[in-house]
């Protein structure tokens, strides 16, 4: 019984082993033409869509270097890496826009807290500090992007809901209307630096909120966090005549900044760290635009602050911004 | 954009100009857009040019009548809008032609105008002394090198010192409505 059930195992072993042999037979047949034509189509689909996927990379590879692909955030960044940087972002400038740019990165003051204050009385809403901005800080001419806007505000009225900053009247300031510019309020307390998903903005030690432009992944909450409308986003490569590109650069300030990324008013800080002030300020023929150090009891700030009245915007809203609106008349 | 620089050359060319000749060095990059006043003339010369003279040399022998509305000789071209301040006396000295009077009487000397704004214009001297009447100039830091402030007849002229209407750079581009400049 078991020899038969053996002979009969080993019988149906070998019935199994002939048929697999016959498998392998059938695997390993001769290729048709058929299968050939398919086998080799569907070769060259794949092989075709996969080099097609793959074109942006190439694209890419033409457009950022592999030190750019791998760049750290800034506050990771050793001199000398730094240094390489800025050096690259001149040559891309020069590539791009064909201008010889000197990138620095300035660092803040120690003792140091910039501030503004700004005197409501006397703006006549001319919109040269607006022009002198765009210049100064190398801002895309098409599509506009501008960081102060100019309300004008009837008089008797605090409510910017009433107000109108397209208004173009023959000669400002115009009758029954008051100027209020509003631009980056520099807070305290910023509602943008909360909402960025990924570290790109932070306030730095003088109190300026800065923005990693290479460390931005343009997602645009911090635009949508900011409660004065203070950001301005690269929905396109910023165009700017070549002539009018201003050469002194800061890389956390006015350096052309790529598309796709976040952009504010940084009190002009490749200017205002080297001691100089901010262009918009420098602008003004009225001289309602002050700057000054908050921590020194000698500057135009604390004096303001001490003897006139003043405001800040949107107070209620928590941010403590570091912009101060005043009137003397 | 050429809309725009058109009206920038418009403006630098009729009431624009660059005021760079007390502010070199750092200040060279300062774009000065006050509009163009009387230029300041230190009262020690009246008139440039082959003779020059001083304001006593005609008046030691001519003097002011008081109250007198018109003007004769060197003052014709000289228009007085200074408000209910509208006779010449009251601030220039009557003695001394080459000085400026003082409510009692004293003299205030000529580079100094400043004194002589401030006895009606306390306020703002007040704040001009400070740093926060007129342009913002220089640096932010008033310890720093760069920084100094214009006496008042620098901006203003004092004969006509409000300034004239400004008229304004354009606005932005209202979206839907006016299309944005196109560079090329």
């Amino acid at each position: 019984m078991s020899d038969k059930s053996t002979g009969n195992n080993s019988g149906a072993d070998n019935t199994s082993f002939g048929k697999n042999a016959a498998g392998k037979k059938e695997m390993f047949k001769p290729l048709s033409r058929r299968s050939f034509i398919k086998a080799g189509a569907l070769g060259a689909l794949l092989l075709g869509g996969t080099s097609t996927a793959l074109l942006p990379l190439r694209k890419f590879k033409n457009d950022t270097s592999l030190e750019a692909f791998f760049q750290q955030h800034y506050a990771r960044l050793t001199p000398e890496r730094m240094d390489r940087i800025l050096k690259r972002i001149e040559q891309e400038i020069k590539e791009r826009h064909g201008v010889d740019a000197h990138v620095k990165d300035p660092k803040p003051i120690p003792g140091v807290q910039f501030a503004y204050a700004l005197n409501i009385s006397r703006c006549v809403g001319c919109r040269r500090c607006v022009h002198a901005c765009v210049e100064e800080n190398n801002q895309s001419r098409s599509p506009e992007i501008q960081y102060i806007r100019v309300l004008e505000m009837p008089e008797g009225t605090f409510d910017v809901e009433k107000s109108d900053h397209y208004y173009d009247p023959e000669t400002v300031p115009a009758k029954g209307k008051y100027y209020m510019p509003v631009q980056c309020q520099q807070c305290e307390n910023p509602a943008c630096v909360k909402a960025c998903p990924v570290g790109a903005t932070w306030k730095d030690e003088d109190g300026i909120v800065v923005i990693d432009y290479d460390w931005c992944i343009g997602c645009r909450y911090c635009e949508a966090a900011c409660p004065y409308w203070a950001r301005r986003f690269n929905f396109a490569e910023p165009k700017i005549p070549k002539e009018q590109i201003n050469p002194d650069m800061a890389y956390l300030g006015n350096r052309i900044r790529p598309k796709g990324t976040m952009e504010k008013c940084t009190f002009c800080l490749g200017r205002t760290r080297n001691g100089l002030l901010p262009k918009c300020a420098e602008a003004c023929p009225t001289g309602s635009r002050q700057f000054g150090n908050l921590l020194d009891p000698d500057s135009v700030i604390r004096h303001i602050l001490r003897e006139k009245r003043v405001y800040v915007f949107k107070e209620d809203v928590g941010t403590r911004p570091k912009f101060y609106y005043w009137f003397d008349k | 954009m050429c809309t725009l620089s058109c009206l920038f050359c418009l403006f630098a060319s009729t009431t624009f100009a660059a005021d760079i000749e007390r502010s070199a060095g750092l200040a060279m990059k300062v774009v000065d857009y006050t509009p163009v006043r009387g230029r300041f003339r230190p009262l020690k010369l009246r008139r440039e040019g082959f003779f020059q003279y001083t304001c006593n040399e005609c008046h030691r022998v001519f003097d002011t009548i008081e109250g007198r509305k018109s003007r004769v000789a060197e003052h014709v071209d000289l228009k007085l809008n200074h408000g209910s301040n509208d006779n010449c006396l009251n601030c220039h000295h009557k003695m001394n032609r080459d000085a400026y009077v003082a409510h009692d009487g004293k003299e205030i000397p000529s580079d100094k105008p400043e004194e002589l704004c401030s006895q009606c214009h306390n306020m703002i001297y007040r704040d001009w002394k400070v740093g926060i009447h007129g342009r913002a100039r220089g640096s932010w830091n008033r310890a720093e090198e760069g920084w100094h402030s214009l006496v008042c007849t620098e901006c203003h002229d004092p004969h006509d010192p409000k300034f004239p209407e400004l008229v304004p750079m354009p606005g932005p581009a209202i979206p839907g409505r006016k299309t944005e400049k196109e560079i090329h």
